[in-house]
């Protein structure tokens, strides 16, 4: 299998080129061309409680495998969101994502959103963690850049901006300055990471972008009681 | 006419710089910023020849437009009264924005919303794209380009052009424009199942040879990672 | 301090790196991540300008559509940094002011030197935009200012006349004349225009100076997904 991220940053997309029998899975919605002879199949990943509880996140049930069913067959993958995609090479290793950042993996690699505790991370926004892990390739993207960070000792990162991180960091959320900070600063919760490990973080954050669109939604008709 | 393409490929914008005379027509609500001495009319962006019945065909082509293709009813008509004249243009939608030429020979067939400007030499049409393109939330209609001059494209995301020989998939969403040589069909990817859950929904297959305009970002897809996010 | 910008063009963000007790001011909401040692402080007000003065520059700052309240992070006995990122994507720039005056669109300011002056009440501050709810602030003194484009930012040396659609003006020095006009007045054009020609309301820029635009228009962008996004309760 051959790999190519393009357009780095702006507007990332991964192409791939696949051998006889080899297979990629990716989040449903992510294909943007491909050539005709690859085949797609369309399943619950992680059987139906795994794809309820992503549902409950707002992530789609169904993942998809494409299998190519000669050499060299071409496949262009891309995430919903304007901003990056990376390529992590896991060797029996874990990760934790962010759930929108998921994009596609090889088959070697097990995505496993069971981690519940984590649902605190992102207080409702329809994100949670996924954690992955086994050998492989992951390709993660991201809402803007992405911008790694190699922690050593301890590092503060709003939660909204956060992609990745390796599992052998430790983490904490806090509130940021004292009460009137939380109630009047807009940074809702930080996330403070100690020990050493690789911690990706997106330069952009979706909260952001929901909170601009608020006045540009209409306003649902009111119901009137008889 | 120089056409330079700057802020590539996130917030393209295309720089137009105009010898005396020359015009641009623009989709309104495009132009960023432009040289205090370029002149413009507003005029429907649907074609009719002079006289009453001329305007009235101009009226109702341009009608059609904007409720069948979801294009504007009307276009700005930048003239520039010198030589090294401005005029800068952006589409709403961040992402790229692509200059391609026409002539004879070649038309270029686009994607409604993907149309940003052209010369007055490039005639528009709309072309029915098919009862399921109906289903694909993209619009029924595109655009064809022909006649002679420059075609400028917009595209969410960055823009990929993919040489087509023989025969290629691409989803619906991120198509932005092809060559007319090339035929294409609208199916479903794998079995009825794949198709309501996999997110791919219907795709077009395109047959011949000829270059595909593709974008890396789908609309929907969009709307769709946002929406579950969305306070009540 | 230094403000350093990376991941630029299109999804930049600003890094304030902080001397030991240095600290820089930025709108509320705009951090992503920092040293463990800084400490944020939300206030309305400079110090040493007095309580008054600080709650009515707050206010004036809550009317531009800016936080009400600014953060004023410092590093607190060694140096370090703070990072900043924008609302929307695009770009940010940095701008050395030298006992100047500039003007930025209200939601394209990200972060300044504490000794900038930061004002929402001047003259033409609110009609600037006709009412469209964005703002022009004057932003006076000396030191760095960061402020980002939603798009790409291009910087265009005025130096006669030039026309720019309002909602792409990201800021200009104070040594450019401006008048906001709607589209089409000073040019030959008709009444159809003004009405369907779509640009809604143009500056026209005289003299001499800098001039940043951005490549899209918030208002365009927000209407355009606005549209196909689910209504909401209020």
């Amino acid at each position: 299998m051959k790999q190519e991220i393009k357009s780095k940053p702006d507007f990332a997309f991964l192409s791939l080129h696949l051998n006889n029998g080899e297979q990629v899975i990716a989040e449903s919605g992510s294909m943007v061309g491909m050539t005709t002879e690859l085949t797609m199949e369309t399943n619950m990943k992680g059987g139906l409680k795994g794809a309820l509880k992503r549902a409950l996140g707002g992530e789609s049930l169904f993942m998809n495998t494409y299998t190519a069913t000669a050499d060299n067959q071409r496949i262009d993958l891309a995430p919903a969101t304007p901003g990056d995609v990376e390529h992590l090479a896991l060797d029996g290793n874990s990760v934790l994502v962010q759930s929108g950042s998921y994009m596609s993996s090889s088959p070697g690699i097990e995505v496993d959103s069971k981690w519940a505790g984590a649902r605190g991370f992102f207080g409702g926004e329809g994100l949670f963690m996924l954690r992955c892990s086994g050998q492989g390739d992951l390709w993660i993207s991201s809402y803007g850049a992405i911008h790694a960070i190699d922690v050593q000792g301890t590092y503060v990162v709003d939660t909204g901006h956060i992609v990745a991180f390796d599992d052998s960091l430790s983490y904490e959320l806090k509130s940021i300055g004292g009460l009137k900070s939380l109630l009047f600063s807009k940074e809702g919760l930080v996330c403070e990471f100690s020990g050493q490990g690789r911690l990706w973080i997106q330069t952009r954050c979706s909260g952001s972008l929901v909170g601009f669109l608020h006045p540009f939604r209409s306003i649902k008709p009111q119901k009137h009681a008889n | 006419m120089q056409i330079d393409i700057e802020s590539r490929p996130s917030y393209g914008m295309a720089v137009v710089t105009l010898t005396q005379g020359q015009s641009i027509l623009a989709e309104s609500g495009s132009m960023v910023a432009m040289s205090d001495a370029v002149t413009v009319e507003t005029r429907f962006s649907g074609t009719g020849s002079g006289g009453f019945w001329g305007w009235l065909r101009a009226a109702l082509t341009s009608l059609a437009r904007m409720l069948l293709a979801g294009e504007s009813m009307f276009v700005n008509h930048f003239t520039a009264t010198g030589d090294g004249q401005q005029v800068m243009l952006a589409p709403e939608m961040v992402g790229d924005v692509e200059q391609i030429p026409i002539d004879k020979g070649r038309e270029i067939t686009v994607q409604s919303t993907s149309f940003l400007a052209s010369g007055p030499k490039v005639s528009v049409a709309m072309v029915w794209a098919g009862l399921r393109m109906i289903l694909s939330k993209e619009g029924a209609f595109f655009l064809r380009c022909s006649g002679q001059g420059p075609l400028l494209i917009n595209s969410y995301g960055a823009i990929e052009k993919i040489e087509v020989d023989g025969a290629y998939i691409v989803d619906t969403g991120h198509l932005v424009a092809f060559e007319g040589d090339l035929t294409w069909e609208i199916e479903k990817v794998g079995g009825w199942k794949s198709t309501l859950l996999s997110g791919e929904g219907l795709v077009m297959r395109f047959h011949g040879k000829g270059t595909l305009w593709l974008q890396t970002r789908n609309f929907q897809s969009l709307i769709s990672w946002l929406t579950p996010q969305l306070p009540q | 301090m230094q403000i350093e910008v990376q991941h630029s063009p299109a999804y930049a963000i600003a890094i304030a790196h902080l001397d030991a007790g240095e600290s820089v001011i930025a709108e509320g909401g705009a951090m992503v991540s920092k040293d463990s040692h800084i400490s944020v402080t939300t206030s309305a007000g400079r110090e040493g300008q007095g309580a008054l003065s600080g709650l009515m520059k707050g206010i004036k700052r809550m009317v531009a559509g800016e936080s009400f309240f600014q953060n004023s992070y410092v590093a607190e006995g060694a140096a370090g940094h703070v990072t900043f990122a924008p609302t929307l994507q695009g770009d940010v720039a940095v701008h050395e002011l030298r006992q100047g005056t500039m003007f930025i669109q209200s939601t394209s300011f990200l972060c300044s030197a504490p000794e900038i002056e930061i004002d929402a009440k001047w003259g033409g501050a609110r009609s600037f935009f006709g009412g469209e709810g964005l703002i022009m602030i004057k932003a006076s003194g000396s030191g760095p200012v960061a402020f980002n484009s939603f798009g790409g930012i291009k910087e265009i040396d005025v130096d006669g006349s030039f026309i720019v659609d309002t909602g792409h003006i990201v800021a200009f020095e104070d040594s450019l004349e401006f008048k906001v006009t709607s589209f089409g007045r000073g040019s030959r054009l008709n009444f159809k225009s003004l009405l369907l020609g779509g640009e809604g309301l143009v500056c026209r820029f005289e003299g001499h100076g800098r001039l940043w635009l951005q490549t899209r228009n918030t208002q365009g962008f927000g209407k355009l997904l606005g549209r196909q996004l689910p209504p909401r309760e209020s």
